[in-house]
């Protein structure tokens, strides 16, 4: 690799390692229900524009919630404005090669963020010594956070630097945000990643997972993508900022979901409802949504004796519930909603990075 | 000083004097009033000398007269000539300043003549005064080029023959042809495979051999009728072009129901099968293509479906529509991009408006627009050096950012074109395909 050489840093060591303690010991743990209402607000005023759009301030909330509101803003925003100005020094000390269109300071932005994300970057402090930022990487552990919900959260990736398909694309639009650099989240079948937009190329997908720039036939071929999800925009398509927020919505509630899986499913209910309000076509969601309702109707089901939960339909009680369950699930259906199994998709990333591989050679 | 002054009394004298006898100098031009009415005073008859002095003196006068209207008309003529000659005059120095903006016409109206009755065809079945047949438009497009010459009625029963053919062919073998996929199905076969049945009107036994692809000039770039279904029909061999617009002809002869479709460079049949999902026919290669593959092969990209440029099936308005972007295809290889290009694909937006082809016709006139525009300030306006002069012209700006604009809307749209070395690859495939059926 060749040695990046960026002047100016002071001891980026330390500043690194003191923003990346994010637990604030000084606070006082909240109760699970008054730290999620307080996250929900908190999104509610950006949603409906009485706070301005701050996916940083959104992100923040919904992680701070899990953590019952223990977690250090002012740290948190201290190491994206680090990883910010590392990206602009690497950007200057490295600028793409043989780019000539008007956008060549945000491509190399955009260059710069990738590569320290993704790459070890080697600076120079001014005492003349040699410091690495090493890259983010992919957790094969606990790829969806089935093990534990933190890992799916930026500050495990600033912290641990691993990540997911989560926080890792995530991580890449909060530092490009801090940089004024147009990026935007997309999703995939249990998949998320970045589409941008440069005046050479068009659009172009970036991989954090795997460090690749995928093209778009490969991404629907070899991700389960059907055709009908693409035109009906619920996959590989850039997500604006109200359908960002939403996305932070639905974490909120999966969060909930994780924190209290036995309390009733009322504030995850919230959550859904208003996410589906702003993203309407916003298929995990409906999804999700359908996974609660149907659990009441086990609960019902249970309660009526019944063996089929199909004959719950006949219940004039219960029909209208059930029907609604119907809908959901088969509207996520024809928008060309789909799940993977997680062998499928662990295959799949490491394809991703074996064809990158392949590529290379010459 | 005193001399001059002198000079100038003298000088005005002569001036005066000449002034004076202007007045009194008769106007040669006013004829001479001669009385002719006899003397109410005296009844005597007039003497024969004195008629024969009157008669004189007229024929006189009327010879004068005459001279004087040749004279006359001279003078307006002379005067009319210096007019005319000042208004070219004019005009020329107008034009050697003015900017035209517009690319005028290359060729007489009498030898595009044709290409405007086509359009009125198009125009009036987008318009719905005339009923939408793709049938009547592929045959208006490719008699355009042939100058009016090709014989409407022997197209139109070539393709009844082959539908007719197909029917006769799926009763013998008693195969099911009631739905849409099945008549579908069966096209398919016929187009592959080629089939031999009784014709049922002539009672002949008549053979259909299956359509292949032309490998010679597949773009059509020598010799333009090789993207035609007449070329198609006459030589059983056509390109991406011609053969699914024969598939689409067939199909609505059959009655039944399909569509054309895109990629980029390319198009293809849709048709659903019996639960509803879009199927992908590659008539060229003839074979049930996915989704994967011709997004893949195509280098399509996410946008370009969301905005449904390719991959998706076009009504039949849209075909038609897309009818009049092949007309412009002739006229272009017949007579050169001129104003008549932008007329023609002028009405695609407000009926299909997500053709993109239209759209892209429209972005080639505007960019050759552009390129005569800035020539000709070049060459006329010496304050015009380069772009940034442009301010000075707004109506020359304007020219620029709505070419600008156009290409603009082509990329949003998720039209990209395909990188050099896909297209290359392709190419290279195409010409191993080549060797093959060579060998």
């Amino acid at each position: 690799m060749i040695l990046t050489l960026l002047y100016g840093l002071n001891s980026y060591a330390q500043e690194e390692a003191a923003a990346a303690n994010f637990i604030d010991s000084t606070q006082a743990p909240q109760a699970v229900e008054s730290a999620y209402e307080q996250a929900y607000k908190q999104l509610v005023a950006m949603l409906t524009q009485k706070q301005p759009y701050s996916l940083k301030e959104a992100v923040f909330a919904v992680e701070n919630a899990y953590f019952d509101q223990r977690l250090s803003y002012e740290r948190f925003s201290q190491s994206l404005a680090l990883l910010a100005k590392l990206s602009k020094r690497y950007a200057k000390a490295n600028p793409v090669q043989k780019y000539e269109e008007r956008d060549e300071a945000q491509v190399n932005l955009a260059g710069a963020i990738f590569k320290v994300l993704t790459d070890t970057t080697s600076l120079m402090d001014k005492q003349a010594q040699v410091w690495y930022h090493l890259p983010y990487t992919y957790d094969f552990q606990d790829v969806w956070g089935e093990q534990e919900w933190v890992n799916t959260f930026v500050v495990k990736l600033l912290t641990l630097k691993s990540g997911n398909c989560h926080s890792l694309p995530l991580l890449y639009k909060l530092v490009a945000e801090e940089l004024d650099v147009p990026a935007y989240l997309a999703l995939a079948p249990n998949h998320m990643y970045i589409k941008q937009r440069s005046l050479a190329a068009g659009w172009y997908n970036t991989e954090l997972t795997s460090a690749t720039f995928p093209m778009d036939a490969w991404l629907s071929a070899s991700g389960y993508i059907h055709t009908d999800a693409i035109r009906n925009r619920v996959y590989m398509d850039t997500l604006s900022q109200a359908y960002t927020l939403a996305l932070c919505l639905v974490d909120l509630a999966q969060g909930y979901a994780q924190k209290k899986p036995a309390d009733h499913q009322a504030f995850v209910l919230k959550c859904l409802d208003l996410a589906l309000a702003y993203y309407p076509h916003f298929a995990k969601a409906m999804v999700l949504k359908a996974d609660v309702l149907s659990k009441e109707l086990l609960a019902l089901q249970a309660e009526y004796g019944v063996d089929n939960i199909q004959a719950l339909k006949e219940k004039p009680t219960v029909k209208p519930l059930y029907t609604s369950v119907e809908q959901l699930y088969i509207r996520a259906y024809k928008l060309g909603y789909r799940n993977v199994t997680k062998e499928m998709y662990v295959r799949w990333l490491q394809e991703m990075q074996n064809a990158q591989l392949n590529n290379q050679k010459p | 000083m005193k001399r001059f002054s002198l000079f100038l009394v003298g000088y005005l004298c002569v001036l005066g004097s000449l002034f004076a006898q202007l007045p009194t100098q008769p106007n040669p031009l006013v004829p001479q009033v001669i009385p002719q009415s006899p003397s109410f005073s005296t009844f005597q008859p007039p003497s024969p000398h004195l008629q024969l002095r009157q008669q004189q003196h007229q024929e006189a006068m009327q010879r004068q007269q005459q001279v004087l209207r040749q004279h006359q008309q001279a003078i307006e003529e002379f005067k009319a000539y210096q007019r005319q000659a000042e208004i070219r005059k004019r005009q020329e120095a107008y034009a050697k300043q003015m900017i035209r903006y517009n690319l005028g016409y290359k060729a007489s109206p009498q030898a595009t003549a044709h290409y405007r009755k086509a359009f009125r065809i198009l125009n009036a079945m987008l318009e719905g005064t005339m009923p939408l047949s793709l049938r009547d438009a592929v045959f208006a497009v490719e008699n355009a080029y042939h100058n009016d010459t090709l014989d409407q009625a022997a197209f139109n029963q070539s393709i009844e023959d082959i539908a007719s053919l197909l029917k006769a062919y799926v009763k013998k073998k008693k195969y099911a042809f009631t739905t849409d996929f099945e008549k579908n199905s069966a096209l398919v076969y016929l187009m592959q495979n080629g089939i031999r049945a009784k014709h049922p009107v002539t009672k002949k036994k008549t053979t259909i051999v299956p359509f292949r692809y032309d490998f010679e000039d597949y773009w059509g770039r020598e010799d333009h009728t090789k993207m035609f279904v007449t070329k198609l029909l006459r030589t059983g061999s056509g390109n991406c072009h011609s053969m699914p617009l024969l598939y689409l002809l067939v199909a609505e002869a059959l009655e039944t129901k399909a569509s054309l479709a895109f990629a980029p460079n390319h198009s293809y049949v849709m048709f659903q099968d019996e639960a509803g999902k879009w199927l992908n026919y590659e008539a060229t290669n003839q074979f049930m293509a996915s989704d994967q593959l011709m997004m893949g092969s195509g280098f399509i990209k996410a946008e370009a479906i969301q905005h449904g440029i390719y991959m998706t099936p076009l009504s039949k308005k849209e075909a038609v529509a897309q009818c009049l972007v092949d007309l412009t295809l002739g006229y272009e290889a017949k007579f050169g991009m001129d104003d008549t290009i932008a007329h023609f694909v002028s009405p695609i937006p407000k009926h299909a408006p997500r053709d993109i082809h239209g759209h892209m016709t429209m972005a080639n006139y505007l960019t050759a627009l552009w390129a005569s525009v800035e020539k000709q300030l070049l060459e006329k306006k010496e304050d015009y050096k380069e772009r940034k002069d442009l301010e000075k012209f707004p109506k020359a700006k304007r020219a620029l950012m709505e070419r600008n604009l156009l290409y603009k809307t082509l990329d949003d749209l998720g039209h990209e074109p395909i990188p050099a070395e896909i297209y290359e690859r392709w190419l290279n495939q195409i010409q191993q395909a080549k060797q093959a059926t060579h060998e």
